[in-house]
């Protein structure tokens, strides 16, 4: 698996806001949304990318598909840089790579009928025309993601949060593509209907074959569906590592913060790291690392450079100079609570 | 178990609350008892439409009372004076009096709970003027000290901002603030950390614990976070379909849950403790419509142990599993081996 060539590889990828400001408007300063940021997906295989708001994990999402411009770095998609491609070869593009949106009500056209809705994208495509075969394709989308037949000619307002979240699933699927970006799919969602739709992706990316990167804030339903985990804070990877590696024996401070922040549903209180203030202003971030302001474990040098993701196991990449603040850890956090539910 | 207090501060006795939606009588809450005790934290558990707000808003006083809307049942109040009172019976004066002093309310949307054009400052000293007989230096005085309380470090430039300069954490404090600002025996915290980072909603979780350590106020927290229940609550309350389903001592609710709706809830919940890849049981369908009831169990058509010819026709009534553990469902005595 790892000789296998990337499907997605994004490097240097930055994406800085102007701010503007004064009489005479001029920039004034950068809000750096994404800084730097390298990572690769393979062929099948989900990358989750977790982090807070403002850590830059939408505007990462939102670039590999060129939904916005990136300001400088590379995003090559089965090889090629797609930062390059003019409208048709975009217009091509969009046919491999899909997005799924967090928001089940705004995301859907609420005066189009469904079976529209997941045709959209074959319309725009001309990979279809108008007629029984349209119709027999849209039947098959919804199959695919476990809707009957009769939602087809209803329209969003008459369909419960989880079925729309089903509907833009099939819309993304519908032109057959090779990578999912899904932001937030399950956030809005409630627990038991979350838990469906987390299943169908997993399903979905065994049956398809799909390749996603699955942005989120929430770790724990990473867990059951990311092969490997980055760890996003103020527009920088602070650590990429297979999932069970990460969550087991994080290596970078945030990421261990980050996991024990997630409520625990169990009999057993752990010692939580509850980390203090609040994350600082992207116009204006820390030097060095970004995470030392809120880090316990912060020394002088943290402050002087800015510490790049370097390779420490199997997979394991962080971007923390601190060596040895993990060495001693061993032990596994969570307790399988199996036998218990 | 702490030994149970004699007289609980809060009664909910058979509250019932409906609204009329598009013409059609929606049943938001129906026949909800429960009783709070001091110093307790009592979680109220279910996803959206559950009726879990709408209790929390009842308590409040704040259910309009117009055309429209009915609400039924008591809601026995003990005040910090003694006296005793039903909020549903009450008129919208005597309330303000018990809004804030006695019972007072955190909501989830904290950027708009706040107004947007007052400084920060003005909204917390109106808070503690209304509450206590002190000028306006004095509540300028006491504002600072409670930012202080909880955590906020530069008290005097958040008195001088506005909402939007603020972030979610610190806006959830400043709620917080306001909510304390009448010293209540009672909060009402309504999905408080839900739109909240996790990072920021553990360290609202450990602030709320502290406050409630301190004062030995109760607390009842409305969530559809499991895990955070874990964290903050002695005792659940589970909802479905504006019924109580299930209340359990919280220890008791991981592994001895006996109403298939919680459990199933439980299962569904996405956890760091599994191996990536495992399936997790979701529970099929979604909530029932409240607009128009089933007959039978509320859960029935979503559950793997549901009896056709029961399940479906008989209503099933509240049952005591043991001390403080009641249950509404048909077949929990049979399930109690199933894990």
């Amino acid at each position: 698996m790892i000789s296998e060539p990337p499907l997605l590889e994004v490097s240097g990828l930055r994406k800085w806001y102007d701010v503007r400001g004064g009489v005479i408007p001029r920039v004034r300063g950068h809000v750096r949304a994404v800084d730097g940021v390298s990572f690769a997906v393979r062929p099948r295989e989900v990358l989750g990318i977790a982090g807070e708001s403002g850590s830059g994990k939408s505007t990462v999402g939102r670039c590999v598909l060129r939904l916005i411009e990136p300001s400088s770095g590379e995003i090559r998609f089965a090889g090629r840089d797609i930062t390059r491609l003019n409208r048709r070869e975009l217009r091509l593009f969009r046919r491999k790579a899909q997005m799924i949106f967090q928001d089940p009500y705004g995301s859907l056209d609420p005066k189009m009928t469904i079976a529209d809705i997941v045709a959209e994208p074959l319309d725009v495509q001309g990979m279809v025309r108008r007629g029984p075969e349209r119709r027999e394709r849209v039947l098959q989308l919804l199959d695919t993601v476990a809707l009957g037949p009769e939602y087809a000619d209803r329209r969003a307002h008459e369909l419960s949060g989880g079925q729309r979240q089903r509907v833009g699933i099939a819309r993304a699927l519908s032109v057959g593509p090779e990578l999912l970006v899904a932001d937030e799919p399950v956030s809005a969602l409630d627990v038991s209907i979350q838990a469906q739709i987390v299943n169908l992706l997993e399903e979905l990316k065994q049956r398809l074959g799909l390749a996603m990167l699955f942005i989120s804030h929430d770790i724990a339903v990473m867990n059951h569906l990311a092969d490997r985990i980055a760890t996003f804070y103020l527009g920088r990877v602070m650590e990429i590592a297979p999932t069970r590696q990460l969550i087991d024996n994080p290596r970078h401070p945030y990421t261990e913060a980050l996991l024990s922040a997630v409520p625990h549903p169990g009999l057993e209180r752990r010692k939580r790291i509850v980390l203090t203030g609040d994350v600082p202003n992207p116009a204006d971030p820390p030097s060095g690392c970004v995470f030392r302001t809120r880090c316990r474990y912060a020394l002088a040098a943290c402050a002087a450079v800015r510490p790049p993701l370097r390779q420490i196991g199997d997979e394991h990449y962080t971007a923390c100079i601190r060596d040895d603040i993990f060495a001693s850890q061993t032990a596994p956090k969570a307790v399988a609570m199996a036998g218990l539910l | 178990m702490t030994p149970v207090p004699p007289e609980p501060i809060l009664e909910v006795k058979n509250l019932s609350v409906g609204f009329t939606a598009q013409g059609r009588a929606v049943a938001a809450v129906k026949d909800v008892s429960f009783k709070l005790h001091q110093g307790e934290t009592l979680a109220i558990v279910g996803e959206s439409g559950c009726g879990k707000s709408t209790t929390g808003l009842a308590i409040m006083g704040l259910i309009d009372r117009g055309p429209g809307t009915s609400a039924s049942g008591e809601i026995n109040l003990v005040r910090k004076n003694g006296a005793r009172c039903d909020i549903l019976a009450m008129d919208d004066r005597s309330l303000r009096n018990v809004r804030g002093n006695d019972v007072a309310m955190i909501f989830q949307e904290h950027m708009s709970a706040l107004n947007p054009v007052h400084s920060i400052g003005t909204q917390i000293v109106e808070a503690l003027r209304q509450h206590r007989d002190i000028d306006a230096r004095a509540a300028r005085d006491k504002a600072r000290a409670l930012l202080a309380e909880l955590g906020i470090a530069n008290t005097n430039q958040c008195l001088e901002s506005y909402s939007h300069q603020l972030s979610g954490g610190m806006r959830q404090r400043v709620m917080i603030a306001i909510a304390l600002s009448g010293d209540p025996r009672i909060l009402i915290a309504d999905e408080p950390t839900t739109a909240l980072d996790v990072t920021i909603q553990a360290q609202i979780i450990e602030l709320l614990q502290h406050i409630q350590q301190r004062s030995r106020m109760s607390m009842i927290f409305i969530t559809h976070n499991l895990g955070v229940v874990a964290e903050i609550a002695q005792r659940a309350i589970v909802m479905y379909a504006g019924e109580v389903t299930e209340t359990l001592p919280v220890p008791m609710l991981f592994g001895h849950a006996r109403m298939p709706y919680t459990r199933a809830l439980l299962r569904s919940l996405p956890r760091l403790d599994r191996k990536g890849g495992t399936k997790l049981a979701a529970i099929p369908g979604a909530p029932p419509n409240l607009g128009s009831p089933l007959g039978g169990c509320a859960f029935h058509p979503r559950c793997a142990y549901a009896l056709q010819g029961w399940c479906d026709a008989e209503h099933p009534l509240l049952d005591t599993v043991a001390n403080g553990h009641v249950v509404r469902c048909h077949r929990w005595r049979e399930l109690e081996a199933v894990a």
